[in-house]
């Protein structure tokens, strides 16, 4: 607030009145009057003294104060807002505006969002005609109403009025850097006024700071008091079910709030409809496990919602779900060859893995989530490697004559080198497990599939085998490793799992013990596990959907959401018509790509879970970041401040009363004196 | 011979005054009243205990071999009696205050009046002018000449000094031999309980007395003025205030004043009496005639 007189040089005039307060405050001259004694009045103005001195000082205290509001009329003060220009200096002035979508919730019947777009246009309101303004919404691409500020208040007020919360989280630092890059082109007078909930999640870690020469003011919407019940994972275990297998939707459900609260969870998997009643303690979050079968494989949309609630943005949760057939098992390797042979009946041996031959040349195509391949030596690297960025696991049976360090480089190893020979022992070598704790040996922990070590190899590679950066699962008695599995460095996000198989089926009766079968299975399983699901398009809210039509044409493809109702979408740029985007940014939901052959690819958008916590920051954090803050209280005077109000009619006013009040004090004192004179009575002289 | 206090109006009303002559003849001030001095041909009346004044010749020094204590032995004996007149003239006394002349000149006129009207009844009379002291003092005497002594020192005197009036009643006893009338005129502007511990001696004494307070109108109720720097007349203090402001007040301290010096009086079986000085004498006369016919 500011405090401004239009008349300041009253305050020269002001001092006319001194000789009239000095007339009124000072003594009159008294009559000078004998009196036989003052004893007894002395006596009697000590008894009057006490009662009479507070009615002075009330006397006193008034006309003093009816003088200062009569002196504060003729100043003709006005009073400011901290937004209004004193002296019509232009000023420019940047309002970020939090649209995010905490920013949805009621505070009472308004919204958080109706309480900052009331202040901005309060602020607007307030600013002198030649003023520039523009305002930056804080959604999940920052972006500015107008380019740079501009004068046109009008258009910036109605956008205010259509502006709507986003079930988006809010690009806090992109807004305020494209706010100060506005005001550091400008000149003048600047402000950035910053309009939020200050949510504590989002908020926290903000660096809230203004360049010199601009002057950085908060103000602050919304309360303290705002439960919540929160949706903040929907996920499925396992992740690839296989077709029939039993499976579990997992949720997990948050209470952003100090009591606990009971709801009812509905979740939706193909065609199977689940609910189940979950109590979540305060300040906490709750597993909810309801579990399904997915009778065929495919993309299954899964969906899960909360009861209904005062913020319903984070109910709801979306998720695909990639159900599979059987798993897939190729075998590459020399027609032969006992390695690929064992390999295939061991596969076959297998419930739910569909084993078949593949010649090297397919190597490249091979749709398989393992592939084994024998007799290795070294050829088809560029196929088996697109094999493992693909996701897929790969075995490598290693024959005489590969060259160790070709295979080593390809594989990332270093330090071995030489060409693999065979060498033979008739005792044979035994084998050790050197990895009891690995999840392929936990079905064999009880000992009733048997020992998995047991068997003799007469023969095996001369070469020691790559200990570098593997994990051996299996040795010789004498050390040397027998089985190991690799990390395949070529992918960036999961790497590849790739086994160096260096035990030979054909001296050995390894492959006739019970406990091979399930070894073998156990470990297919692990490296199919280890596999790359199919990316399942999951994307931000605020961020346009995507897809790349490739060899499609992009004018069959469509974009439709749950319900089936189309979205616009467009080429992202004219010169790749092929990658096509939505034109409005991506809300919470289940969309599909479509074509005359079907559903192209899933594309699934949930709402941010940073937003759920509603929780401001608090008054001590508020405090310690820069600029000024606005109570909600002053902001909600800024309307009625505008560009200042005067301020004279009050003083004025208030001189009125106070000499009004003074001639009622006046009279009550009088009163009061009054009996005491009325019936005073000569004092009878009784002689 | 014309004396500024004894006015002729005032001697013819005294003359015409039937009551008082009457009063006088029966033996009011004098003659027929029972003395309790002691005298050769008197009877013996009592023993009382020896107060500040009394003639150490009277002490009965058989008694207080006896008890250690002084009693003085008294006897009766028929005497004209004798009035004795106190007129204090400090400055308060000069004050007018409203209608009418000063508090000592209404003092000086009703002292002239009844010297007159004493010495007229062949009794005695003395005048002690005083104010923190006796001033002036004219021993009893009942001749015509003695008369205008008293009435030329009554002129003759003007106010001055301040009020000591316990103090002046203390030395005024010790010049008072025999018993009679004391009359004390004066505007009493002194502590209550002190003025009686003055007045002791002549109350253990015998002495019949008489306090006369004299209050101009003004003194009442501090009269109609705006604000007023009070000067005392006596000490020159001052004091400003606005008296209708203090009027109730001050009206209540005085009454209480008042009020303490009749309840002392009333004790000391002593006759007090409140007079305005805008009004006359006479109501005195008939309040003494009055007590002495009770």
């Amino acid at each position: 607030m500011n405090l401004t007189f239009a008349n300041p040089a009253w305050l020269l005039a002001g001092l006319a009145l001194v000789p009239l307060l000095a007339h009124l405050f000072s003594k009159t001259r008294p009559r000078r009057r004998e009196f036989p004694s003052l004893k007894l009045l002395r006596e009697a103005m000590r008894q009057v003294t006490r009662v009479r001195k507070p009615r002075d000082r009330w006397l006193l205290i008034v006309r003093t104060l009816a003088m200062l509001a009569l002196i504060g009329a003729f100043l003709q003060p006005w009073l400011l807002s901290r937004f209004a220009s004193t002296s019509g200096i232009s000023k420019t002035v940047v309002l970020v505006v939090d649209v995010s979508a905490s920013m949805a919730w009621a505070d009472g019947t308004q919204t958080r969002l109706a309480q900052a777009t009331t202040a901005a246009e309060d602020v607007l309101a307030t600013l002198p005609s030649n003023s520039r303004a523009n305002v930056v919404w804080v959604r999940g691409f920052a972006a500015g109403e107008l380019p740079e500020p501009g004068p046109n208040l009008d258009y910036l007020r109605d956008a205010l009025r259509k502006a709507t919360a986003r079930p988006e989280a809010g690009d806090i630092a992109g807004a305020l850097s494209l706010a100060l890059k506005q005001l550091n082109s400008s000149d003048g007078d600047r402000e950035l006024i910053v309009i939020s909930d200050f949510q504590r999640s989002a908020w926290r870690e903000v660096n809230l700071e203004a360049p010199a020469g601009i002057r950085l003011t908060r103000i602050a919407v919304g309360s303290d008091d705002a439960a919540n019940l929160a949706l903040a994972g929907l996920v499925l275990e396992p992740a690839r079910p296989v077709a029939g297998q039993a499976a579990q939707i997992v949720c997990r459900v948050r209470n952003f709030s100090a009591s606990p609260r009971r709801t009812t969870l509905f979740a939706e998997a193909g065609e199977s409809r689940l609910s189940q009643a979950v109590e979540v303690a305060p300040w906490s979050e709750t597993l909810a496990v309801l579990p399904v079968k997915f009778p065929r494989e495919g993309i299954v949309n899964m969906k899960a919602t909360l009861g209904e609630d005062a913020f319903p943005g984070d109910n709801t949760r979306f998720a695909l779900a990639d159900i599979r057939g059987a798993l897939q098992v190729a075998i590459a390797g020399p027609d032969d060859d006992t390695t690929a042979r064992t390999w295939l009946r061991g596969a076959r041996a297998l419930d739910g893995v569909a084993a078949r031959r593949i010649t090297p040349d397919e190597i490249a195509t091979a749709r398989a989530e393992v592939l084994l391949v024998s007799s290795w030596k070294g050829e088809h690297r560029e196929a088996l490697a697109a094999f493992l960025k693909g996701g897929g696991a790969l075995v490598l049976s290693p024959a005489e004559g590969l060259d160790v360090a070709v295979a080593g480089e390809w594989l990332g190893q270093t330090g071995a080198t030489g060409i693999i020979g065979v060498e033979k022992r008739d005792s044979g070598w035994g084998l050790k497990l050197a990895a009891e704790e690995h999840p392929v040996f936990s079905l064999f922990a009880s000992g009733a599939y048997g020992d998995p070590a047991k068997g003799t190899f007469r023969s095996r590679t001369s070469v020691p085998l790559f200990v570098e950066k593997s994990r051996p699962l299996l040795t010789f008695d004498d050390g040397r490793v027998a089985l190991t599995i690799l990390d395949y460095p070529g992918t960036t996000d999961r790497p590849s799992a790739v086994v160096w198989w260096n035990l030979d089926f054909a001296s050995s009766d390894w492959a006739t013990r019970t406990a091979f079968v399930p070894f073998f299975g156990e470990l297919i399983r692990h490296l199919a596990s280890r596999t790359t699901a199919p990316a399942l398009r999951v994307f931000e809210p605020g961020a346009p959907l995507r897809f790349d039509a490739a060899a499609l044409d992009p004018s069959g493809v469509r974009l439709v959401d749950e319900s089936d109702k189309p979205l616009a979408i467009a080429p992202e740029n004219p010169r790749t018509p092929n990658r096509l985007a939505t034109s409005a940014p991506a809300t919470p939901g289940s969309y599909r790509w479509m074509s005359q052959d079907g559903t192209l690819d899933h594309a699934i958008v949930n709402f941010p879970d940073t937003e759920s916590d509603l929780r401001r920051m608090t008054s001590g954090e508020q405090e310690q970041a820069a600029g000024t803050l606005v109570s909600t209280r002053e902001r909600t005077r800024l309307s009625d401040l505008r560009e200042g109000r005067p301020l004279w009619a009050w003083f004025l006013g208030a001189a009125a009363v106070l000499f009004l009040l003074e001639g009622v004090l006046l009279r009550i004192f009088q009163k009061q004196d009054a009996p005491a004179l009325g019936n005073a009575k000569p004092t009878e002289v009784s002689v | 011979m014309s004396y500024k206090y004894l006015r002729p109006e005032d001697v013819r009303r005294l003359e015409s005054y039937e009551f008082a002559a009457r009063l006088l003849a029966e033996g009011w001030l004098s003659g027929r009243h029972r003395s309790h001095l002691r005298g050769a041909s008197t009877e013996f009346h009592e023993y009382r205990a020896y107060t500040p004044g009394d003639s150490p010749s009277l002490v009965d020094w058989r008694v207080f071999a006896r008890s250690d204590r002084h009693y003085v032995k008294t006897f009766e004996q028929e005497t004209n009696l004798e009035c004795h007149l106190l007129v204090d003239s400090s400055s308060s006394m000069a004050f007018r205050g409203g209608a009418g002349g000063s508090k000592l000149e209404f003092a000086s006129y009703f002292a002239a009046a009844l010297a007159w009207l004493v010495v007229r009844g062949s009794d005695r009379v003395s005048l002690q002018i005083f104010d923190d002291h006796v001033r002036e003092f004219i021993p009893a005497g009942s001749t015509r000449q003695h008369l205008q002594q008293i009435l030329s020192t009554l002129e003759r005197n003007a106010p001055r000094g301040p009020t000591a009036l316990a103090a002046a009643l203390q030395r005024a006893a010790l010049q008072i031999k025999r018993r009679g009338t004391v009359i004390v005129l004066s505007d009493f502007y002194d502590e209550p309980a002190a003025i009686f511990t003055a007045l002791n001696p002549f109350i253990h004494r015998g002495f019949r007395v008489h306090l006369f307070h004299l209050l101009s109108p003004e003194e009442f109720d501090l009269g109609e003025s705006a604000l007023s720097r009070y000067e005392d007349m006596e000490t020159s203090e001052h004091l400003t205030l606005h008296p209708r402001s203090l009027a109730e007040s001050y009206r209540e301290t005085l009454n209480n004043h008042i009020t303490r010096l009749r309840t002392l009086c009333a004790q000391r079986q002593v006759d007090y009496a409140v007079t305005r000085t805008d009004g006359t004498f006479w109501p005195l006369f008939d309040r003494i005639a009055g007590e002495v016919r009770a």
